[in-house]
């Protein structure tokens, strides 16, 4: 048997229930695919009609703006470095949160721990104050570390509850035949934790290419250094009603990668979402 | 003996390099986490502590030192009290939506009906997309000219309903709201779904066959036993909305006239337009405070309830 009955509902109401909400959900996101092959005019005259004649203009003029290839390349230079940065930090630290005992070590791990109800806001002046004295402001540079910072308590608390379920009896083995703490972390838990460590670095690039404030903080007086959401922002806000399908168009084009890496990546994000609530 | 003795001290020296050896390689594999961490989250803090008790326009380092005077004003700002009352109807409305809603849904999903994957693909696609995306896009659909809300109310001949939403101080918090349950709702359908698939299928079966019908089920079994997700649910949404920031600074910067100002959209302003630095560091202080107060109740709660079991 299924779990239950949802409450008294026939299914055709659960159906429609799950339809209804599809709606809500997809509509906005289909709309603004769909409105992004129309020309602005036929956009304006019939917002709910599907392109009657798609036209790829709006994509073509999108793409001539010059910057908007570098915010793509921004984001993704900014990804995929404090994602390797912090999954590297994150792992080792974790490691040693998981199976290294020491003086300290509990209260140390409550700070890191204690660091995801940090809000970002109190951070913002002093990290300000510290990055234009280090000369980084404006630079894309300057949101290394900051993202690598405020995603390292997540990442050791998933990864930390990982590792503590790997059988210790595995490193034992690995320490009776000689081999160093380094040795076993790198032979031994990082091959069994490929899982984890994949669900981290997935919540962690999606959280890297999305970031706003910080991105709005440190770098909004340097066009060049934009990342996708402050470029998108830029762009899209500039425009009037009459550049609707190239504002549409835009959106489409800077929602589209990570979309397509969420419909990839399902699975994972799912796992990732859940063992960041439940552990 | 003497053999054996001297075999227990091997032993025992042996023991003792290798945990110091794990010990040191502990130390630095901690290293750098803890160099970075202290640096770029923990001393920011701390400075911010510090800040708060300076008048400071942001040019060069702070120097007026005006003790706790950032406070007292902060209790007498109007516009103070108003984004925490603002935050205060997000708080209620993300409560009201995604916990009920939430858990509503994702029975939904877990239960008869086929296709569940692509439901929950859909509902959880707008959750990826930036802040930014998401707030444009709604920007475009409550434009008050050329938007699908109002063409929609149009076609619905509910014409005396259309408005300028965004541009309505008495709705424009509410319609970011709704925005913010389109973006947000999909996450706790999915934390909820999987407290669900963990709770085991035969407590239901015999709960059928003694001859609970399905409000029955629920009633008695799965909302007891996901009180813990539901904890957790509902410190995140509460957490959430007090951090709440994106939609608001893309769709209306917290206008008009402050209507939809928060805590952090105020806070921003502060530091970033008006240059009011010490003020600004101030309201991110109390921020603080509050999220982490919270944060410790609801540890303090788990731990009651943990006791208990």
């Amino acid at each position: 048997m299924k779990k239950s009955l949802i409450f008294h509902l026939s299914i055709w109401w659960q159906y429609g229930i799950a339809v209804f909400f599809s709606l809500f959900f997809g509509f906005p996101l289909f709309w603004m695919v769909f409105s992004s092959f129309k020309s602005s005019r036929e956009l304006v005259g019939n917002m709910w009609a599907l392109p009657a004649d798609p036209t790829l203009d709006a994509y073509r003029s999108v793409l001539a703006i010059p910057e908007f290839k570098f915010y793509y390349l921004n984001s993704l230079i900014i990804t995929i470095g404090s994602v390797a940065l912090l999954t590297i930090v994150a792992t080792m630290a974790a490691y040693v949160f998981a199976r290294i005992p020491f003086r300290g070590r509990n209260v140390l791990l409550f700070v890191f721990l204690a660091g995801m109800m940090i809000p970002l806001h109190v951070t913002l002046i002093p990290l300000y104050t510290m990055l234009r004295q280090m000369g980084l402001l404006n630079n894309l540079i300057s949101l290394l570390f900051p993202y690598v910072g405020f995603g390292l308590p997540m990442s050791i608390y998933i990864l930390r509850g990982f590792f503590e379920k790997i059988p210790v009896e595995l490193e034992e083995a690995a320490r009776l035949d000689g081999a160093s703490t380094a040795r076993i972390f790198w032979s031994v838990i990082l091959p069994l934790s490929r899982p984890a460590v994949i669900t981290v670095m997935i919540l962690n690039v999606i959280g890297a290419w999305n970031e706003y404030l910080l991105a709005l903080t440190l770098i909004s007086g340097n066009n060049q250094a934009y990342t996708l959401p402050l470029g998108v922002y830029s762009i899209v806000t500039s425009m009037t009603t009459f550049q609707y399908d190239k504002a549409m168009s835009a959106l489409t084009l800077s929602a589209l990668p990570i979309l397509v890496f969420f419909f990839i990546m399902q699975q994972q994000i799912v796992k990732g979402l859940v063992a960041r609530v439940l552990g | 003996m003497n053999t054996d003795l001297r075999m227990s001290k091997i032993v025992h020296f042996i023991r003792r390099t290798i945990l110091t050896e794990a010990t040191i390689t502990g130390m630095l594999f901690l290293l750098p986490a803890t160099i970075i961490f202290t640096i770029f989250v923990i001393w920011p803090v701390i400075q911010s502590a510090r800040y708060s008790l300076y008048s400071w326009n942001g040019l060069g380092p702070p120097t007026q030192f005006i003790g706790l005077d950032n406070y007292t004003r902060l209790v007498a700002d109007p516009l103070f009290w108003q984004a925490l009352r603002n935050n205060g109807f997000v708080m209620i409305w993300s409560l009201a939506t995604q916990i009920p809603l939430g858990l509503s849904l994702a029975i939904l999903l877990t239960g008869q009906i086929k296709g569940s994957s692509f439901f929950r693909t859909l509902y959880l696609s707008p959750l990826v997309l930036s802040g930014v995306i998401v707030g444009l896009l709604w920007q475009w659909i409550y434009n008050p000219t050329f938007g699908l809300a109002n063409e929609l109310l149009r076609i619905l001949g509910l014409e005396k309903y259309t408005s300028i939403w965004l541009g309505n101080g008495s709705i424009a918090l509410a319609c970011i709201m709704l925005v913010s349950t389109w973006r947000d709702l999909g996450f706790y359908i999915v934390i909820f779904a999987a407290g669900i698939q963990g709770i085991p299928q035969d407590i239901y079966e015999a709960a059928t066959i003694d001859g609970a019908n399905g409000w029955q089920l629920h009633r008695y079994i799965t909302l007891p036993l996901l009180k813990t997700t539901m904890l957790t649910a509902t410190v995140l949404s509460i957490i959430g909305s007090l951090l709440f920031f994106d939609l608001v600074w893309v769709m209306t910067q917290g206008g008009p006239y402050h209507s939809s100002e928060l805590v952090t959209s105020y806070m921003f302003k502060m530091a970033f337009t008006l240059k009011r630095w010490g003020y600004a560091t101030t309201l991110g202080f109390v921020l603080f405070g509050i999220t982490f107060a919270l944060a410790i109740v609801f540890i303090l709660l788990t731990k009651s309830r943990e006791e208990l079991e």
